[in-house]
Formats: C-alpha cells, structure tokens, sequence
C-alpha cells in the first residue's frame, strides 16, 4: 500500500482485512478499532457543523484529517454520508423529510449537532387512525418539505455520487471500511419515532393488533428502501438501529411479539443479498442478548453502548457475531487517557480472545482528541494477538 | 363490594377499562376520593417496584402513569373544596436544560412525581439557565431536576446551578440530574445533589429528601 496518510503506520492488515476477519469470528493481527466519529472535526478543524452535513467534499477531507491526525483507524464515515442520513427521502429515522430534526445552520447553529425534536409533535406525526392509513397508502404522504427542502431532495443525486466515490475511497484507496451506505429501521423503532415514544408506548397496550398489521405491512418495503441506494452506488454496509425495542423500554414479550419476528426476516434478507448488517443497538440489551441468538449467522457485527454488559454478550454471542463497543461516550469527553486505557484493557482482557471483537464508542462532539487516541493506540498496542 | 385490592391488582394489571370501572364502583359505594387516590398510589409503588426488579419497564410505567392520570380526572369531581388544597409533599421545578431537547426520561419522571404527590412545574426541553432560575424564585420550588442525554448539555447544567448560587437559591434546593448517560463524573461537574439513569428510582430519591425535610 502506498503511504497515503504521513501519520499513520502500516500493520501486518489492512483495515478492510481486519474488519471483514473479526466479522468470521477469527483473531486478526491486533483487536479492531472503531471510534463512530461524525461531527468531531468541528471541535477542531475550521469546518462547520453545517458544513459537514451539507459538504461532501469538505466533510470528506475532515474526515481524511482526522483520520491522520489520531494514526488510524478501522472504520471511517464517507464525507457526504450524513447528507444521505438526514435527507434520506425514504421514511426512516433520521430523515428530516418525515421527522422533526433540528439541523446545524437551519433551527440550529451552524456549529451544532443535529437532534431529533420528538416531543413538540405533541400527538406525533402520526396518529391512532395512521396506522390504517399507512396500509392503505404508504408512508411516502408523510414527507414535509417544510422541514426538509425541495432543494435538499434536488440535491440528492449529486451528492449520491459523491458519497459512493468517497466510500470507493476509504475501501479500495485507503482499505478502510465505512460506517454504513443505508440504515434500516425495523417497524417497530420507526413507528415508535413516528407516533412519538410515549404514544406508541401506550398503542402497544391499547392496539397491539394495529402495530402488529402494520409491522407485516411495512417489513418488506423497509428492507427494500434501505437496499436500494447501497444496490445502485456499491455500498456495502447496511445499519439496522435499534433502541426503543430494548430492555430499557419493553419487556421481553413485547420484544418478542413486536420486534423479533421482523428483526430476523431484515437480518436474513440483507445478508442473503450480500451486504454487511451493523447491528447498532444502543442502551440496555444484556437480558435480550440470548434472543440475538436466533439470528443467523453471518457477515454481522453488534454495536452496543455502555448499558449493555460487552462481556455477557461475549458469553453468549461469542461464537454467533461479531461484538463492537462500550466504552461510554461521555468518558471521551470528561474523562482521561488514563481512564479510557484502562476501559479499553478491560474490554480487550475479556472478549478478546478467540477474535469477533470490536473496540469502539459514538463519539461526542466535545471528545478530547488525547482520549480518543487513547482507545485506538491502546488497541494497537495491548490488543495484538500476535506480537 | 368492590375491595381495594382489585383496584390495586386491576392497576398493578394495567387493564385500563377495568380500573376506570373499579374507581367508579368505589366511587358509587361510597368511598371517599382522597382514600382512591391513596390506593392508587399504592399500586403505582407496586409498579413502581415491579420496574425496579425488571419485571415491568418504560412501557409499563408510561401505562401506569396514564392509569393514574385517568383515574384522577374521574375523581376530580368528587374532591370535595377542602380535600382539593392537599398539601402537596414538595414543590420540583424541571426541565432538560439547555443544548438537549431529549424528553422521554423527563416525561416519565414528571408522570411519577404527580402520581406521588408533588406539585410540578415542568419547564419543558432547550430551557435556559436562566429560565430555571427564574421559576425556582416564583415557585419556591424545593427540587430542581435537570434532564439532559449529551455532554454538550452538561456545560448549562452546570452553569444552572452557579446562576441558582449566584441567586441565593442554592443553599435551600436538592438538585437531581437524570439522563441515561449521567454518573458520578456529570454529577460533579454540573454540582448536583444526586443522579439518575431511572425516572422511578429518581422519584424515590425526591420522596427521601422530602421525607427527611
């Protein structure tokens, strides 16, 4: 490989290599590292947060700069990659064509962050009687150009090809996965964006038949639509989220009942038809990680946070999929190098072995870069498997 | 007759139907409104336990707090004029400071506060330091509750609590911080009193310090 980045050193295998072998639970050279950075250059770089969004080039070069700048990396966002994110035109949960997403340099500040705004739709964007609508006609009447733009969607295509030529890059150039070429969100976790969590919190006791219809209706067109742009452009990841469906907001009837049965069929699908599935499962999965189980087996890797025990999930899902976190973000941000060293040891000491491990956390906007690099060098370092 | 405990295990149950006609049936026998709010709040700590030990979660709380707030619409009515000026157990001023607009927590929280008893004034999301201390001078509030899920937020919690000092309203307040992220170190930095990643358990701490006021 040519050296393309001055400050980064070459290793017994390329990122791409390391990923894709800790995904067939086999020991690479040293344990994977994955820092889910996406709007950090801010903090230190001239680039503005709206920038980011709206800038597939500058982000790009953002992202090619910090990824220089901390040696390194297994796991990159392609510049133009939220773009695709927030402006989605499909229904999904971080498209701003469906759900109130306050962005940088619109509602927000050009310097900051994008967040969800849930709560001011009071009844949610959808109500009781939507679910019958949404199978008579669709999602796609829920789109508002208000909160997203005409323009935004014009935009689209141009920034498509952007994006797929950036994502080309960090595979093939920098041999260097993405994060992720669509999301996909089972039904459950989309309606609940949609109604809003505390109504759809109450629809699961007063309409549990509505939900259900709804789920059958929706599984295969979500699918579908998360597959569509990866197909067109060569991406090669496909992210399914999940947070509203854990054990820190449903039993594990309702999990069963509501989540599980779609959850596999997406699984099954998306690796049948050659992409990669990220799991991104944030907050508590411990009392759940058995059910993860009955999914197959496959080129797939599960991102938890700190509420879920990475060593349980070791335990149980070790010889199933590959596992990736959890260090606690807000650490990168208050905490020290020292303190993450120790996290990141801990994690490597535990669930190591034998391979099918990644290490990683989101990233806050505020993270010190010394504690960042922190967890990547001590990755490179302490977590080889063979010296 | 119908017996305080069916109310109880209809509510623990969280069959909606059936608990609305239950708070009637006790209604039309007689029973006094204040004593079914009180066994209603029985079955809220049964809940309320039951999420403790993993066996109910968010969802059920929601439910509980829906249960609770149906019930209490039905009983309105019949509070007579001196039963309505209950003394409320504290005054909590809350709200998700600054920066942060995430609520979910926050809501579920408020939900349980009243179902407790406490007289709460929430402030609702993006709320500036200032707009906290401004509604702890007028309400005498006792509790403040900054909620808050991103460390960017952590900066305004922190200032809140300085502006209430610079205030003079530091001394007589308990600040509580709750979020799924919090621990010792946001605590800390935002000079709080105590932190939760659980609205239930959050409530409790509220009902301890006012219980040892």
């Amino acid at each position: 490989m040519t050296q393309v980045f001055d400050n980064v050193k070459e290793e017994a295998m390329t990122s791409v290599e390391r990923i894709l072998t800790a995904m067939e639970l086999k020991e690479t050279d040293r344990v994977p590292v994955w820092p889910l950075i996406d709007f950090l250059p801010v903090k230190y770089t001239d680039i503005t947060a709206e920038e980011m969004l709206m800038d597939p080039d500058k982000s790009q070069k953002a992202y090619e700069w910090m990824y220089n700048k901390l040696g390194g990396y297994d796991i990159s966002m392609p510049g133009g990659g939220m773009f695709m994110q927030y402006f989605n035109s499909f229904p999904d949960f971080f498209s701003a064509y469906y759900l109130d997403w306050r962005l940088p340099g619109r509602q927000l500040g050009e310097n900051q962050g994008p967040q969800l705004f849930e709560q001011a739709h009071g009844e949610g964007i959808l109500t009781v009687d939507d679910y019958d609508k949404i199978i008579d006609e669709g999602m796609l009447w829920l789109a508002n150009f208000k909160r997203a733009k005409m323009r935004d969607l014009m935009k689209t295509p141009k920034v498509a090809e952007k994006v797929a030529l950036n994502t080309k890059k960090w595979w093939e150039e920098f041999k260097v996965p993405t994060f992720t070429d669509s999301a996909c969100s089972p039904p459950f976790e989309l309606l609940s964006m949609f109604r809003g969590s505390t109504n759809f919190m109450k629809d699961i006791y007063r309409h549990p038949e509505k939900i259900k219809r709804t789920c059958d209706f929706l599984v295969d067109k979500l699918i579908a639509m998360a597959e569509y742009g990866p197909s067109q452009a060569d991406g090669k990841t496909i992210l399914i989220g999940a947070v509203r469906s854990s054990a820190d907001f449903v039993s594990k009837k309702h999990f069963e009942e509501f989540m599980l049965p779609y959850l596999k069929k997406m699984v099954k699908r998306i690796l049948n038809d050659g992409f990669i599935v990220q799991l991104h499962f944030d907050t508590r999965w411990t009392d759940r990680l058995d059910l993860l189980k009955e999914l197959p087996k496959g080129r797939i890797y599960l991102h938890m946070d700190e509420r879920t025990d990475i060593v349980k999930a070791k335990e149980i899902l070790g010889d199933h999929m590959c596992i990736e976190g959890n260090i606690k973000p807000s650490l990168f941000t208050l905490g020290t190098p020292k303190q993450i060293v120790k996290e990141t040891k801990a994690i490597i000491d535990a669930c190591a072995e034998g391979g099918g491990l990644m290490v990683g956390s989101e990233i806050p906007d505020d993270a010190k870069l010394e504690n960042v690099k922190a967890m990547i060098d001590t990755c490179k370092t302490y977590g080889q498997y063979r010296k | 007759m119908t017996s305080k405990d069916d109310l109880i295990n209809s509510m623990v149950e969280l069959e909606e139907e059936k608990t609305y006609e239950l708070v009637n049936a006790l209604l039309n026998e007689g029973t006094n409104a204040r004593d079914i709010i009180d066994i209603l709040r029985e079955a809220v700590d049964i809940i309320g336990k039951k999420y403790n030990e993993k066996e109910y979660f968010l969802t059920e709380l929601v439910m509980a707090g829906e249960l609770f707030q149906g019930s209490a619409e039905i009983l309105e009515p019949h509070l007579k004029e001196d039963q309505k000026a209950e003394e409320p157990k504290g005054v909590v001023v809350v709200g998700t400071v600054k920066g942060d607009v995430h609520d979910i927590g926050k809501n579920i929280f408020v939900t349980l506060l009243k179902s407790a008893g406490f007289e709460v004034h929430d402030l609702g999301v993006d709320i500036p330091p200032e707009e906290f201390v401004k509604k702890v001078k007028e309400t005498k509030a006792d509790y403040v509750g900054y909620s808050g899920l991103l460390t960017v937020a952590l900066e305004n919690m922190k200032r809140t609590t300085e502006l209430l000092k610079e205030a003079g309203l530091r001394d007589e307040l308990k600040i509580i911080i709750g979020g799924l992220p919090v621990d010792e170190m946001w605590m800390e930095v935002a000079q709080a009193d105590a932190f939760t990643d659980n609205a239930f358990q959050g409530v409790e701490k509220i009902k301890e310090w006012a219980g040892d006021k």
